[in-house]
């Protein structure tokens, strides 16, 4: 059986991405790999990877009212709870951006003046990779499906998983600890969270794990760019160990990271020996002990 | 004017630059619509003068009236709901408080009652700024409510800078929303561009002028968002360089910019030019990929 773990952070932008690049090197061939940050997917940057195939994913709905049927009785505008109906010329009208889809306009119109139709909300990717198979997706701007997207991508991925006899699903998670976020952690093995020695990295970060907690996950924690702020990491460390979470290790700040990335690989490919690299294959050795 | 400062990447400095120019301009106002993970309040020192629950309906299971009909699940559109033996469950993580289940239910046996998905803060912060921001809470997830409520603190007669999520989904979308301009965010790394390019896709779906504004741009290779600024005709409006004792300065909760005389007659400059920008306004380029037709 296979077992699950999603990086995640609470902040964006804490190397979340390039954590989960360099993991997947080292744990070649024996992985499946998702990126879950759907509103904002970087990790097939990182990944030489080939699509094999994408389907498309039907998700949110949206309401439409009927002109000709509205008699502008008001109803679906008293009931809507997302200010999605607005008035217009004595009749109601749907305001897409609002609208989530819900169907009780088309529950409570007398007249049956609205219909709720399902909608194409972006795609969703089966790629190759040299280190396993990997899913990943492409959402159209302003979605409302996320959550759903990611239920389906680790769907896939333990299909996948189970047919191959793999031991390991990698989750690159989203920011955030929304419904994305939600989808990300629930069921898995571990989650591991990539904090940063600031005070809003810190901040996202115990949001992050309160997120993890309530969904009784199993919770590691590793600070990147940890020289920013000595005192705040070591914060972060006593605060891990007085709470039983899982401390395994820090990341100094590093260019390699970034030149690495430039060259859309990951620091690990480019450049096995520096500072950052050894640090995370260090971590990596912890989590894998971890799961 | 409402400016909002957006990106598709997490973690370029959209908190950086929103409060400085807070500081920076004169008559703001600073809203934080990244509920999830709401960062503003942590560097101006807000003197908390209103703290507010916002509620939503939310249905609540009696069983003794339940007849086992079945109706709520086969109408919740969200799959929220589960009807196992003679019992409603409720998934309150995927529940997205629309009510129908309250209504199609003929034995009022899921009455609505209000729950609360998080808090508004108001506050008045360093340099005697409106701050206003909302927090969601951590297992709660549909936080379009929460985004309205900050938002209604848009001040007409002042510079109402509103700190928006990551990505481009409905939270940012909500956020952006009705914005006079946006400023985007941005880091000179394939991330950032990648990010960035969803980010123009998603403002020009909703015909929101926008510039750019590269943080840490003496870091990765400045060339990858000028030459796709240029293609796109979109201004670059500053350029913020990395210096690592702004970054361990910020690590404690303080941010500089807006100390620097420099920077500030930069903002100043860069207002008057979105100003400009507002009265002769570009013809926006409708994308190929519309998501709605």
């Amino acid at each position: 059986m296979y077992k699950q773990l999603t990086i995640m952070s609470g902040k964006g932008g804490t190397g979340k991405t390039t954590l989960t690049a360099s993991f997947c090197r080292l744990a070649q061939g024996r992985i499946v790999i998702v990126d879950a940050d759907v509103d904002a997917a970087n990790l097939h940057i990182l990944l030489e990877h080939k699509i094999e195939k994408s389907e498309e994913f039907i998700g949110g709905a949206i309401a439409y009212i009927d002109p000709e049927q509205c008699t502008g009785c008001g109803e679906c505008f008293q009931r809507c709870q997302f200010d999605a109906i607005r008035a217009l010329n004595g009749k109601y009208i749907v305001s897409e951006r609002e609208c989530e889809g819900c169907g009780v306009c088309e529950l409570v119109c007398p007249v049956d003046a609205v219909t709720v139709k399902k909608e194409s909300v972006g795609k969703l990717f089966h790629s190759i990779t040299p280190y396993g198979r990997f899913f990943h997706a492409q959402l159209y701007p302003g979605g409302e499906s996320s959550g759903q997207v990611v239920t389906l991508l680790r769907e896939r991925a333990e299909d996948a998983a189970v047919a191959e006899h793999k031991e390991l699903i990698l989750i690159d998670g989203p920011p955030g600890i929304g419904c994305a976020a939600v989808a990300s952690l629930t069921g898995v093995t571990k989650v591991l969270v990539v904090a940063e020695p600031t005070v809003s990295g810190w901040h996202d970060m115990l949001r992050a794990i309160s997120l993890a907690d309530f969904f009784r996950v199993g919770i590691c924690v590793c600070v990147n760019r940890a020289d920013i702020n000595p005192e705040l990491t070591s914060q972060i460390e006593q605060f891990c160990r007085e709470n039983q979470y899982q401390f395994l290790g820090t990341i100094p700040q590093d260019d390699s990271v970034i030149k690495a990335q430039l060259k859309a690989q990951s620091v690990l490919d480019v450049y096995p020996d520096s500072p950052a690299s050894r640090a995370i294959e260090n971590i990596f050795n912890a989590v894998i002990q971890e799961l | 004017m409402i400016l909002s400062i957006a990106s598709g990447k997490g973690g370029t400095g959209k908190t950086t630059l929103a409060v400085s120019l807070a500081l920076a301009l004169d008559n703001t106002v600073l809203l934080d619509c990244d509920i999830e993970e709401p960062n503003v309040h942590l560097f101006v020192q807000p003197e908390i003068r209103n703290e507010q629950r916002v509620e939503v309906p939310a249905p609540r299971f009696i069983k003794e009236r339940c007849t086992g009909c079945g109706k709520c699940v086969e109408f919740c559109q969200f799959n929220a709901l589960a009807l196992i033996k003679d019992e409603v469950l409720i998934f309150r993580h995927l529940c997205h408080n629309c009510g129908g289940c309250t209504i199609v239910c003929p034995e009022n046996a899921l009455p609505a009652e209000m729950v609360e998905i998080g808090r508004l803060y108001k506050a008045r912060g360093l340099g005697g700024i409106d701050v206003i921001w909302g927090a969601i809470l951590p297992h709660q997830v549909r936080g379009t409510k929460l985004i309205s409520e900050v938002k209604k603190n848009a001040n007409p007669s002042a510079i109402t800078i509103i700190d928006c999520p990551p990505g481009t989904a409905h939270p940012m979308v909500k956020a952006v929303d009705g914005s006079d301009f946006c400023l985007l965010v941005t880091e000179p790394t394939l991330f950032g561009l990648n990010d960035l390019k969803l980010s123009v896709e998603t403002l020009r779906l909703l015909d929101i002028p926008c510039g750019i504004v590269v943080n840490r741009s003496n870091l990765g290779n400045i060339e990858l968002i000028e030459d796709y600024a240029r293609k796109e005709n979109i201004p670059i409006l500053m350029k913020i360089p990395y210096s690592r004792e702004f970054a361990e300065a910020y690590s404690r909760g303080t941010i500089t910019l807006a100390q620097d005389s420099q920077w500030v007659a930069q903002a100043r400059q860069m207002l008057q030019t979105i100003t400009e920008l507002r009265s002769h306004p570009q013809r926006t380029q409708q994308t190929q990929q519309t998501k709605r037709t």
